[in-house]
């Protein structure tokens, strides 16, 4: 009989008790038999603890380790980038540890640009949050370095959020398993996933459809237009509906074209003005195209007709067709009839096709017009230095400051100390002039902004505060917070330099 | 001058360390005095007012109440109060009682106030408690006999008060030690799957103890002193400092940390780069006191550490650190996770209650078995990391699949790391929870 064996028995008479089974061990060879046997002259209970107590000495002075037979899985591959230094690595802890965080996508740019990594050991709390945070995915893939590939690669969870998901079996894959793998296809290998819908769009319910097509807007290229084209006569009007939205955003598809011979055909252009006739009706050909029959409120149906189409021409098309510049063109139709068509329909189309020439001739004059234009969407067409020069020239009439800070929260790339000083002395001559609702208003910009300024804030940051005393209060929390924000940016600069562009 | 955090570890065990700390209320007191060299002041206790007088270098704490402790919860207190709340002390003289006391104490040491030290009540004091804990020994002796001739299959269905009682009375008995680990049982008996073996093993651990003690005198002086700590006689940390400790470059490998609602333990293990031996520091804070300063975790010193008498003893206090800490850059380690198991039935042949092992093991790669961790030795020998244990996505992070060096506290087949060696330095896993 083996120990084993034997401890089970043990345990088994254990349980009954002594007194319903008295233990009846066998002879074991070697010392532990001859302690097992020196027990016998034992009270019964007395012995079968004193066993109990040997044998299970035993066993775990014999015991022997568990082998395992499987290769343990490939090591990771040698890092190509250096990792941070420390100063950098504790700031980058402090942040996971939830302080600060709204600067983490900072650090990690500077990181990403200055070609270093993030420590090992800190890697799966970034990748957590590369999880939680899609935004911040390509950033973290670049400063994870080959440790943070390797380790995504051994969680499922990681590796879908972060680099590949696992490949499906599409045929069989669940829903979410699909929507996850198509989502990752479509931003790698377009092709291959518009493939992939179409071998099962037959058979798919309308609602499938409907979401597998809204995924096309990722990766969208001329590629993709036979397909959506053709998916312009599905059953279903939702269906219907994307497919003719993803075909205005490619300037070469047939259905743009349509829509700029639709156009173009109702335009009368002449010494600078620009005259046009509406439709008259909108026929089975517009609306496959996508143009809604239904006047929305506001604008009459004619005129509704009309918009639909011109946001599905690209803007580019009315210079080449019309000879002028897009700031002439923006300036002849605030003076002729149809401004609010006009203009609302290029900002539409700018944003589309992404359009920065457009979007800033849109923005140029932008907080004086009758016109609401979505800025927020249009100035991010605009390159950063544009931008700036914008917003400069706006912060020079104080009246336009309130619309001009909001639109400027949308201005997320590094601000230049000019801008910085500009946007500091308008809001200093804001508070200067503000009751308590509108210091209160403006907290929460500073508190954004303190996120992109430029560094030398914080020289300036002593002179802006309210006049209002009750505003003062609330004001010099925000303050001190804003503060608290750059001077930790400047630590994260200090410890991750990077040359400027 | 004295801080809390070195008062703390003062007290013989956590329960005066708790005691004394209840104490420290100016409230409490009356008559205190503070001078350069001494402290006195009056316990107004439940019932009879103790004087306590502490001459604050060394520091000698002499105190007029009974207890056998020394130094006795009155002196820690006064210690405490002393830190906490200096203004409670009025300078000036000492009444003359405290003078009287700590006369002595500039020249030759002395135990108590009550003129000389009363060798033949101190006896009586011992003796009786001999008697006690041998009748509480007794005791459980019958219980545990009583539990194997009925049988174990219903401890699970058991009350509380099956165990409490149990332990209770071995408490009475001044049999601290014991009464744990009937607590442990109580534990065991609701640990749900698999409960049946790990009771038996710990029935068959406690029978070798209460077998053991009765006959201690015949064992060998270690293992004798091993029994009567693991019974619950308490070793005078004075007397200890007072002996020659083994000097050596001390590494402090890791630091693990215990609560257990009340009392919070820390434990360092270090070890000794030419003696080759691994030494134990535990100690003890209360509520939400920060413990005494430590060389951090991937430090090494110069120092000099007495061991707490034992069989193939772990337990140490440090005596003297002789050098400032340099960094830790190789360590000793066994030979894979078959080392280990050698090394554990070594430990158990001199020791056979030793449960917790300092394990450092080189080579060894992190992998996962579905929801476990695991550690992967060069031959494909493998230990378990604790279920507990939440940093195996870090260690995995860390050793990229390649062998990395782990420190840490190895129970059964189990092992929980507490710091790994990676480029070049030893780092902590464990860091003191706030």
């Amino acid at each position: 009989m083996t120990a084993d064996r034997l401890w089970a028995e043990l345990t088994r008479v254990a349980l009954m008790g002594t007194a319903r089974q008295p233990p009846a061990w066998p002879a074991l060879e070697g010392p532990l038999g001859e302690v097992l046997g020196a027990l016998r002259s034992q009270p019964v209970e007395k012995a079968m603890l004193s066993a109990c107590a040997a044998v299970a000495l035993y066993r775990r002075a014999g015991a022997l380790p568990t082998v395992l037979t499987e290769a343990p899985p490939v090591p990771a591959p040698d890092e190509r980038r250096p990792v941070c230094n420390a100063k950098a690595a504790q700031l980058l802890l402090t942040m996971l540890d939830g302080h600060h965080t709204d600067v983490l996508p900072e650090w990690l740019t500077r990181a990403a640009v200055a070609g270093v990594r993030v420590p090992h050991a800190q890697l799966p709390r970034l990748l957590d949050l590369a999880l939680s945070q899609a935004g911040l995915r390509d950033v973290v893939t670049q400063v994870a370095g080959a440790r943070g590939a390797w380790l995504a690669d051994q969680n499922p969870a990681w590796r879908a959020a972060t680099l590949a998901p696992p490949e499906v079996d599409w045929d069989t894959a669940s829903r979410d398993e699909r929507m996850r793998w198509l989502q990752h296809l479509r931003r790698t290998e377009a092709a291959r996933a518009r493939a992939l819908v179409q071998s099962t769009w037959a058979q798919e319910a309308a609602e499938e459809r409907q979401a597998q097509l809204a995924l096309f807007l990722t990766g969208l290229g001329p590629d993709d237009e036979p397909f959506l084209e053709s998916a312009l006569d599905d059953r279903s009007k939702n269906v219907r509906r994307i497919a003719a939205d993803l075909l205005s955003r490619l300037p070469s598809s047939r259905l743009c074209q349509r829509m700029t011979a639709r156009v173009l055909a109702l335009l009368q252009h002449d010494h600078q003005r620009l005259n046009l006739r509406l439709p008259t009706t909108c026929d089975r050909e517009m609306q496959r195209d996508g143009v809604e029959p239904k006047a929305r409120s506001g604008v009459g149906e004619r005129a509704g007709w009309m918009m639909q189409m011109i946001t599905a021409v690209p803007p580019s098309t009315w210079s080449r067709e019309l000879g002028a510049t897009a700031a002439e063109l923006v300036r002849a139709a605030r003076e002729g009839e149809w401004e609010a068509l006009w203009l609302e329909s290029w900002a539409e189309a700018a944003v589309r096709h992404r359009d920065g020439v457009w979007a800033e001739a849109l923005l140029a004059s932008s907080p004086k017009q009758r016109v609401e234009l979505p800025a927020e969407s249009l100035i991010k067409l605009v390159p950063p230095d544009r931008r700036e020069a914008l917003f400069l020239k706006w912060l020079k009439s104080p009246a336009n400051a309130p619309k001009v800070l909001r639109v400027m929260l949308h201005h997320q790339d590094p601000w230049s100390p000019e801008l910085t000083r500009a946007t500091l002395e308008s809001l200093r001559h804001l508070l200067a002039n503000a009751d308590r609702n509108t210091a209160w208003a403006i907290r929460p910009l500073l508190q954004r902004f303190a996120l992109h300024m430029d560094l030398s804030a914080l020289a300036w940051l002593d002179t802006i505060r309210p006049v209002d005393p009750r505003a003062l209060a609330q004001w010099l929390q925000v303050w001190g917070k804003c503060q608290g924000t750059l001077y930790f940016r400047a630590e994260i600069h200090r410890a991750i330099p990077t040359e400027k562009p | 001058m004295w801080t809390e955090e070195q008062i703390v570890p003062l007290a013989l065990d956590p329960a005066s360390a708790r005691a004394g700390a209840e104490l420290a209320v100016a409230a409490r007191w009356t008559a205190l005095v503070a001078s350069e060299t001494a402290i006195s002041g009056v316990c107004q206790g439940g019932g009879t007012p103790y004087r306590v007088a502490v001459a604050l270098h060394g520091p000698l704490i002499l105190c007029s109440c009974p207890s056998r402790k020394r130094p006795c919860k009155h002196g820690l207190a006064l210690l405490l109060l002393h830190v906490r709340d200096r203004a409670a002390f009025s300078d000036g003289a000492h009444p003359s009682w405290a003078l009287e006391w700590l006369a002595p104490s500039t020249g030759r040491k002395a135990e108590r106030g009550d003129k000389a030290v009363d060798t033949e009540a101190k006896a009586k004091r011992v003796a009786d408690r001999e008697a006690k804990v041998a009748a509480g020994v007794g005791e459980l002796q019958r219980w545990l006999a009583d539990l194997v001739i009925h049988g174990i299959a219903d401890a699970p269905a058991r009350e509380g008060a099956f165990w409490e009682g149990m332990a209770a009375r071995l408490v009475d008995a001044q049999a601290p030690g014991l009464a744990r680990r009937v607590r442990d049982l109580a534990d065991v008996a609701t640990s749900g799957v698999g409960w049946q073996e790990r009771m038996l093993l710990r029935l068959g651990r406690l029978h070798l103890l209460v077998e053991a003690y009765p006959r201690q005198d015949a064992l060998p002086a270690d293992l004798r002193a091993e029994v009567r700590a693991q019974v619950g006689w308490t070793q005078s940390q004075e007397e200890l400092m007072a002996q020659d400790g083994v000097r050596d470059q001390w590494q402090v490998l890791g630091t693990s940390f215990d609560d257990d609602g009340h009392l919070r333990t820390r434990r360092q293990w270090l070890a000794g780069v030419s003696s080759g031996r691994h030494a134990l520091v535990l100690t003890f804070a209360v509520g939400n006191q920060p413990f005494m300063a430590a060389p951090p975790v991937g430090t090494r010193l110069d120092a000099e550490l007495v061991f707490f008498p034992g069989a193939s003893p772990m337990r140490a206090l440090i005596k003297e650190i002789l050098s400032a800490p340099t960094p830790v850059t190789t360590v000793k380690s066994l030979a894979g996770v078959a080392g280990l198991h050698a090394l554990r039935a070594e430990m158990l042949a001199s020791n056979p209650w030793r449960d917790v092992l300092p394990a450092t093991l080189s080579s060894v790669i992190p992998v996962r078995d579905g929801e476990r961790w695991l550690l992967r030795d060069a031959g494909g020998a493998s230990l378990r990391l604790p279920n507990a244990f939440t940093r195996g996505w870090e260690l995995l992070a860390i050793s990229g699949g390649h062998p990395i060096t782990i420190f840490g506290e190895a129970r059964d087949d189990e092992i929980l790391p507490l710091s790994i060696l990676t480029e070049g330095r030893l780092v902590a896993l464990t860091q003191e929870l706030e």
